[in-house]
C-alpha cells in the first residue's frame, strides 16, 4: 500500500505549516479550468456509487436472507449464474463451502464500510484532538506526543498494522484499533497544522483581546477551521483504511473466520484461482470500484474545500 | 543546514531508540512462548526450560532489555531461534531481496511514469489523457494483493508466460516488480504530468521557445531536466512505502523478502528476527526520509529559508 | 512538442517491455536445461533444520531431507518391521534389546559404520530434549559390547522399541554433537547435502559411498513454495518435477493433466475434533457424542475431499499398526437433540472451536461446514483461526473448548498417538480414564506384537465410544509428478522419498 498522505506527511519535523500543502500528490493543474457539469458529475457519481454500497451494505443481507454461517458443501464452487439445490440463482457463483458470494459480498461491504468508518471516526478524533493540544499547547507537550507520532511513522504503515494486528490478535475490534493507530499521526499532524495557522490569526487573535479563554477559541476559532479539512483527510483515507483492512484479513490478520470482508473472501478463493476464479476475482472489482470512488470523491472535495490542501 | 542535519539525526536516533523499545516489549505481551512453539506441544517441560534458557528468556525483562539494548548498539541482535542463523545476516539477507524488488519497481514506477504522464500531458484532457487519468486512480486504489492474484491468474494460470512465485530467476521478478509499482507509478505520472503542464508556461521556457529554439530541445532539455529532481525527489520518499507494501507482494508472490521473513518471525515468536527486522525497517525508512528531507530543502529555497 | 513527448513515451514503455521479454527468455533456459538428473521438489512447509536430533526430530520437512541422507536400524515395510543397518535383534530379558549391526555399512566420508555410531545417535536424540525423546524415556543404558552390537537396556519392558526406531536415524559418532555438520550433514544414505538455506532450499548430491543400489537421481533441489497456487502453477510450468500437500480441489483439476500424475495413498494421518472434556457442556459424554451425530460428515467429506481423505473407522488410521474398526456414529440430527435433551441442554448451547492456521487440508472450510450442521441442532460455536504460537499456547494451557487439528502416528505405531495424548498424566484434553491408562500402560511394556495391537484395539474402543473427540476423515496422501518422474513409492508416513526415482 502507497500511501502517499502518510508519506509526505512523514516528510518532516514539526516543521512550518507548508506541510498541509504538501499533502497530496494530486496534480490536477490549474492551467486547465473544468467545465461545471463534468465537476458536478465527478461529485454526484461516486457520491451515488458509494450511497449504492451502503444500501447494499444495509439491507442486502437481509434481503437475501444471508446466513453467514448456513454452508451447502453439495453447491460448492459454482459459477456465476448457477441454479443451487434450493432452487435459488447464484448470481455471483459460490465459494468453496456453497455460500452464495453475492450476499457474502454485500455482506462484506457492511463489514468494510463500517470497520472503515469506525476506524476514521476514532483515528480522527483522537489524532485530532492530540493534533489542536500539540498545535495550541506547543511546549513539552507538543514535542513529546509529535515525536510519538515520529516513532510511528518511522515505520511503513501496512508492516506496522501488521506488526499491531499479530500483538492484539485478530478479532473486528482489534482491526479497527489496529488501523486507527497506524492512522492517527495523519489526523494530528494535519490538525497540528491548522490550529498553529489559525491560532495566530485576527480573529483569534481578537478573541483572545476580547478575553476568550482558551477553550472558547479552540471552540469557536480552531474547531472550524480544522473540521473540514480533516473531513476530506477523512475521505481520501477511507479508501486507504479499507484496503488495509481487505489487506490484513488476507494475511490471516484481519477479520476473523465467521465475518465475512472483501479481504476474507479474496483470501478465502486465491487457493481457487484454478478451479473457481470467481471467488477472489468478485470481490476484488467490488472493492476497487468502491476505492476508486471514494478516492474520486476524495479529490473532488479537496479541490473544492481548500486548493491549500491540493498540491500547489 | 548543518544545524537542522544534526537535529533531524539526533531525533532519529530518538526514534529508533523509541521503536526498538516498543517493539521488544510488545513481542513479549503476545501469546505464546518462543520455546514451546519451536519444539512442539510435546516437548519435555525441562526441555523448553533449556531452550528458553539458551534463548536467554529465563532472565527477568529489564534485564533481557537492557542486554538486548546492549547488544543492538553492535548491530547484534542474537541468533533466529527458528532459523539456524544470526538475526542480523538473516535480514540482511532478506533486505537485499526486497531491495532488489523495490528498486526494480522503483525504475518500473519511474519510467512508465515519465512516459505516461508525458503522453497525458501532451493534450490535457484528450481522450489519451483521460485513459491515463482512470489508470492512475485504478493503480493507486487496487489493492496489491488482489492485482497480485490477478496476474497470476492471467499470465500464470492462463498464458503460462511467467513463474508464479519464488525468486529464482529474472522472470520471478516481473510480477512482484509491477504490482508493487504500481501504486507509485500514479504517483510519478501525476506528478510528471502536472509538472510538465505547469512547467511549460513557466517563464525560462517561453524565453526558450522565443529564443526559437526547437520544441524538441525546449521540452526535453528544459522541461523534463527541471523536473526530474522534484519527480524522483517525492519518489524516493516513496521507496521507504515500497519497502513495506512488499510484505504484501512478498506473501501473494513467496519472494523471500523482510516483509515474510518478519511476519513468519511474529507469528514463530522469533523475538531476535522480529527485533532485528523492526529495527533495520525503520533504519532504512529514516535514513530515505532524512536524505530525501535534506534534498527538499536543499532544493527549495523556500522550505531552505525556513529552516 | 506533442510528438517529442510521445516518443519519449512510446520509447519508455519499449523500454520497459523489453527489458521484461529478456529476463523471461533467461528463464525459459535454465528452466528446462537441467533435466539430466535433478529432480526438482517444492516442498509446502520450510526445511527450517536439517539436525533430526532436536526440536525438529519429528518434523515433516525436516525428515523428508534426512530420509535421504540417513538411515536407520530398522524399517516399517508394509507395516512389518524390516531389518536394516541392523541385521537382526533379540531380547536376552525382558528389559534389553539386543541388535546385531551390519558390517558393510560406511558413511559418505569412507568412515565405516560401527556400533558407537549407533549409540551416539540414540543418545542426540535422548539429550537434543525434542518431541521424540519422550519415547526413549525408559532407556537406562546403551550398550556397545563390540564393533557391530548395540544393547538397550530399559527401566521398564518398552514394547515399542522397534517402531521407535524408525525415526532413529544414525549419524557419524564424531560429527553429531558439531552443530556446523548439520548444515551439510551426511550420513550412510542414498545422497547427502551440498547446500542448505534454512527455511528456503536445500540441494542433495548422490552419496558414491552409498551400499546399495545407485540412486538414478544425480541431485536432488528442494525449494519452499508456500502458496498452493504457487505451487501449482510451477507444476504446470514445468519449474518444478514433484510436489504434495495440495487441498483436494487442486487435485480434481490436476487430474485431467496429461503432463502430470498425481498419487493418492492412505497415510498415518487424521482428522480431529477434540472437546475439552474438563470443561462444561463437554464433560458429558453425551454432549460430545451429540456433536458428533449432528454433523453430516459423510456428505462433507464427499464434497470437500474427493479423494484426499476416507471416512475414519477408528482414532487412528487403518494404516497403523495396533488400529482397529470402531462402531460408526451414523449423522442423526434427531439423536443429536435428544442427547442434548438429556444432557440438559434441549436448546444446544453456545461454544467455541479453535484450529491453528494452515493446521490442516481445507480447515476453513471443514469448520465452516461442520459449524452450519451444529448450527443446526441449536449448537452455536464460534470459530477462531490463531496463529500456531496462540493456539499451541492454549492447547496446552487446556484453554479452550473446543480444537480442530490433524495428527500423524509417525512411528506406525498406536502407541504414539494413544499413550502420548489419551494417558490422564498427558492432560492435553482434559478426558483422564483410569481404565483407559492402564490398557495403555500394559501395551507399552508388552513385548509380544499381536497382544499389543489387542490391547489398542481394546484402547480406541473406549476413545472413540466415549468420543473423546470426532475422528471424521482419514488424510490421503497425494504426491502430484510431472510425467517423467518414474519410480516414485509412497508411503504412508507421507515423508515421499525420491531414492528410487529416476527421470526421463
Amino acid at each position: 500500500m502507497t500511501d502517499p498522505v502518510t508519506a509526505s506527511v512523514a516528510l518532516g519535523t514539526p516543521g512550518p505549516p507548508v506541510e498541509a500543502d504538501t499533502t497530496g500528490d494530486d496534480g490536477r493543474p490549474a492551467a486547465v479550468p473544468r467545465r461545471p457539469r463534468r465537476r458536478r458529475l465527478r461529485l454526484w457519481i461516486p457520491l451515488g456509487v458509494i450511497a449504492g454500497y451502503v444500501v447494499a451494505g444495509l439491507i442486502g443481507p437481509v434481503l437475501a436472507r444471508y446466513d453467514p454461517i448456513a454452508t451447502s458443501v453439495t453447491d460448492r464452487l459454482r459459477p456465476p449464474g448457477s441454479r443451487l439445490a434450493d432452487g435459488s440463482l447464484a448470481l455471483l457463483g459460490t465459494d468453496q463451502v456453497g455460500r452464495d458470494l453475492l450476499p457474502q459480498i454485500m455482506q462484506g461491504a457492511r463489514v468494510s464500510i463500517l470497520v472503515g468508518a469506525a476506524t476514521l471516526l476514532l483515528a480522527g478524533v483522537v489524532g485530532a484532538a492530540i493534533g489542536i493540544l500539540c498545535g495550541y499547547l506547543g511546549g513539552v507537550v507538543d514535542a513529546v506526543l509529535m515525536r510519538l507520532a515520529d516513532i510511528q511513522l518511522a515505520f511503513p504503515s501496512i508492516l506496522l498494522a501488521v506488526f499491531v494486528a499479530a500483538v492484539l490478535g485478530s478479532s473486528v475490534t482489534n482491526v479497527v484499533l489496529t488501523l486507527s493507530i497506524t492512522t492517527w499521526p495523519i489526523f494530528a499532524r494535519v490538525a497540528r497544522a491548522q490550529t498553529l495557522a489559525t491560532k495566530s490569526r485576527d480573529f483569534a487573535n481578537a478573541a483572545r483581546t476580547l478575553g476568550a479563554g482558551s477553550w472558547h477559541i479552540v471552540r469557536h476559532c480552531v474547531l472550524p477551521a480544522v473540521a473540514s479539512p480533516l473531513m476530506v483527510i477523512a475521505t481520501v483515507q477511507l479508501g486507504f483504511v479499507i484496503v488495509a483492512e481487505a489487506s490484513l484479513s488476507f494475511l490471516s490478520l484481519g477479520i476473523p473466520p465467521g465475518t465475512p470482508s472483501w479481504g476474507t473472501t479474496i483470501a478465502n478463493g486465491r487457493d481457487y484461482l484454478a478451479s473457481a476464479w470467481w471467488i477472489a476475482t468478485i470481490p476484488g472489482l467490488v472493492l476497487a470500484l468502491f476505492v476508486v470512488c471514494v478516492g474520486v470523491l476524495g479529490d473532488e472535495l479537496r479541490d473544492r474545500s481548500d486548493p491549500n490542501l491540493s498540491t500547489r | 543546514m548543518l544545524r537542522y542535519a544534526l537535529r533531524r539525526l539526533a531525533i532519529s536516533a530518538l526514534v529508533l531508540f523509541g521503536a526498538a523499545t516498543v517493539v521488544f516489549f510488545a513481542m513479549r505481551q503476545v501469546d505464546g512462548d518462543p520455546a514451546v512453539n519451536q519444539l512442539g506441544p510435546d516437548a519435555d517441560p525441562a526441555a523448553v526450560e533449556a531452550l528458553r534458557r539458551e534463548y536467554g528468556l529465563d532472565a527477568a525483562p529489564v534485564v533481557q532489555y537492557v542486554r538486548f539494548l546492549q547488544r543492538a548498539a553492535t548491530f547484534d541482535f542474537g541468533d533466529s531461534f527458528r532459523l539456524n542463523d544470526a538475526a542480523t545476516s538473516l535480514v540482511l539477507t532478506h533486505l537485499t531481496a526486497t531491495a532488489a524488488l523495490a528498486a526494480t519497481a522503483f525504475t518500473i514506477a519511474i519510467v512508465l511514469g515519465f512516459a505516461l504522464g508525458a503522453l497525458a500531458a501532451t493534450r490535457p484532457n484528450g481522450i489519451v489523457d483521460r485513459v491515463v487519468s482512470v489508470l492512475s486512480m485504478l493503480t493507486q486504489s487496487l489493492p496489491s494483493f488482489w492485482v497480485g492474484i490477478m496476474l497470476i491468474l492471467v499470465f500464470s494460470r492462463w498464458l503460462h508466460l511467467l513463474p508464479s512465485s519464488g525468486a529464482g530467476s529474472p522472470a520471478a521478478m516481473v510480477m512482484p516488480a509491477v504490482t508493487l509499482a504500481l501504486p507509485l507509478l500514479s504517483v510519478v505520472l501525476r506528478l510528471v504530468r502536472s509538472g510538465l503542464l505547469d512547467v511549460l508556461h513557466e517563464d525560462y521556457v517561453v524565453t526558450a521557445r522565443a529564443k526559437g529554439l526547437s520544441e524538441t530541445r525546449v521540452v526535453g532539455w528544459h522541461a523534463m531536466r527541471n523536473m526530474l529532481i522534484p519527480v524522483v525527489t517525492v519518489a524516493g520518499l516513496e521507496f521507504g512505502s515500497l519497502l513495506g507494501g512488499a510484505v504484501i507482494v512478498e506473501t501473494v508472490f513467496a519472494w523471500p523478502g523482510i516483509g515474510r521473513l518478519m511476519t513468519d518471525a511474529i507469528a514463530a515468536r522469533d523475538y531476535s528476527v522480529v527485533q532485528a527486522c523492526v529495527i533495520t525497517v525503520a533504519a532504512v525508512f529514516i535514513v530515505i526520509n532524512l536524505v530525501v528531507d535534506l534534498l527538499y530543502v536543499r532544493l527549495d529555497p523556500r522550505v531552505r529559508e525556513s529552516v | 512538442m506533442r510528438s517529442l513527448t510521445t516518443r519519449l513515451g512510446a520509447l519508455a514503455l519499449v523500454g520497459v517491455l523489453g527489458l521484461t521479454a529478456c529476463s523471461f527468455d533467461s528463464d525459459s533456459t535454465t528452466g528446462t536445461g537441467d533435466g539430466a538428473g535433478t529432480l526438482r521438489v517444492a516442498n509446502p512447509t520450510p526445511v527450517v533444520s536439517l539436525n533430526p536430533f532436536a526440536a525438529n526430530s519429528a518434523d515433516q520437512p525436516t525428515l523428508t531431507v534426512v530420509q535421504e541422507v540417513f538411515e536407520t536400524l530398522v524399517v516399517r515395510d508394509n507395516g512389518e518391521i524390516a531389518p536394516n543397518l541392523a541385521e537382526s535383534w533379540t531380547n536376552p530379558d525382558p528389559l534389553t534389546w539386543q541388535f546385531a549391526l551390519r558390517d558393510d555399512v560406511t558413511f559418505a566420508d569412507g568412515t565405516p559404520l560401527t556400533s558407537a555410531d549407533a549409540k551416539a545417535s540414540l543418545q542426540a536424540l535422548i539429550d537434543g530434549k525434542g518431541p521424540l525423546a519422550g519415547l526413549w524415556a525408559t532407556v537406562e543404558e546403551i550398550g556397545t559390547p563390540d564393533e557391530h552390537t548395540l544393547t538397550i537396556r530399559t527401566s521398564s519392558a518398552l514394547g515399542t522399541v522397534l517402531s521407535n526406531l524408525t525415526l532413529l536415524w544414525i549419524a557419524p559418532a564424531a560429527k553429531i554433537t558439531d552443530s556446523a555438520f548439520f548444515d551439510a550433514p551426511y550420513g550412510t544414505g542414498p545422497f547427502k547435502v551440498s547446500s542448505f538455506t534454512a527455511g528456503q532450499s536445500v540441494e542433495l548430491v548422490r552419496n558414491d559411498a552409498y551400499r546399495g543400489d545407485q540412486p538414478k537421481l544425480a541431485t536432488i533441489s528442494y525449494r519452499y513454495i508456500p502458496e498452493v497456487s504457487g505451487r501449482v502453477t510451477a507444476l504446470t510450468n514445468n519449474e518444478i518435477d514433484v510436489t504434495w500437500g495440495l487441498p483436494p480441489d487442486q487435485l480434481t483439476g490436476l487430474r485431467g493433466n496429461d503432463a502430470l500424475t498425481v498419487q493418492s495413498f492412505p497415510t498415518y494421518a487424521n482428522y480431529y475434533i477434540w472437546f475439552n472434556s474438563s470443561r462444561e457442556p463437554f464433560t458429558d459424554a453425551r454432549v460430545r457424542r451429540a456433536m458428533w451425530h449432528a454433523v453430516d460428515f459423510a456428505t462433507i467429506s464427499g464434497s470437500l475431499f474427493d479423494q484426499a481423505g476416507t471416512p475414519a473407522t477408528g482414532p487412528l488410521p487403518e494404516a497403523i499398526f495396533g488400529a482397529a474398526a470402531q462402531n460408526p456414529y451414523p449423522y442423526d440430527p434427531a439423536k443429536a437433540k435428544q442427547l442434548l435433551t438429556e444432557a440438559g441442554y434441549p436448546n444446544g448451547f453456545t461454544t467455541s472451536m479453535m484450529w491453528s492456521t494452515g493446521c490442516c487440508t481445507n480447515g476453513n472450510s471443514f469448520a465452516d461446514a461442520m459449524i452450519s450442521d451444529w448450527a443446526k441442532v441449536g449448537i452455536v460455536v464460534k470459530p477462531e483461526e490463531l496463529e500456531r504460537a496462540t493456539w499451541l499456547d492454549k492447547l496446552l494451557k487446556l484453554d479452550w473448548n473446543s480444537t480442530m487439528t490433524t495428527g500423524s502416528t509417525i512411528t506406525g505405531d498406536a502407541d504414539f498417538t494413544l499413550a502420548r495424548l489419551y494417558l490422564s498424566t498427558a492432560k492435553r484434553n482434559g478426558y483422564t480414564n483410569p481404565a483407559l491408562d492402564e490398557i495403555l500402560l500394559a501395551a507399552r511394556a508388552e513385548l509380544d506384537q499381536d497382544k499389543r495391537a489387542d490391547l489398542y484395539a481394546q484402547a480406541g474402543k473406549i476413545v472413540w465410544d466415549d468420543a473423546v473427540g470426532i475422528f471424521p476423515l482419514d488424510l490421503s496422501g497425494n504426491v502430484v509428478l510431472r510425467t517423467g518422474v518414474n519410480g516414485f513409492t509412497p508411503t504412508p508416513n507421507d515423508l515421499p522419498s525420491f531414492a528410487g526415482v529416476s527421470l526421463s
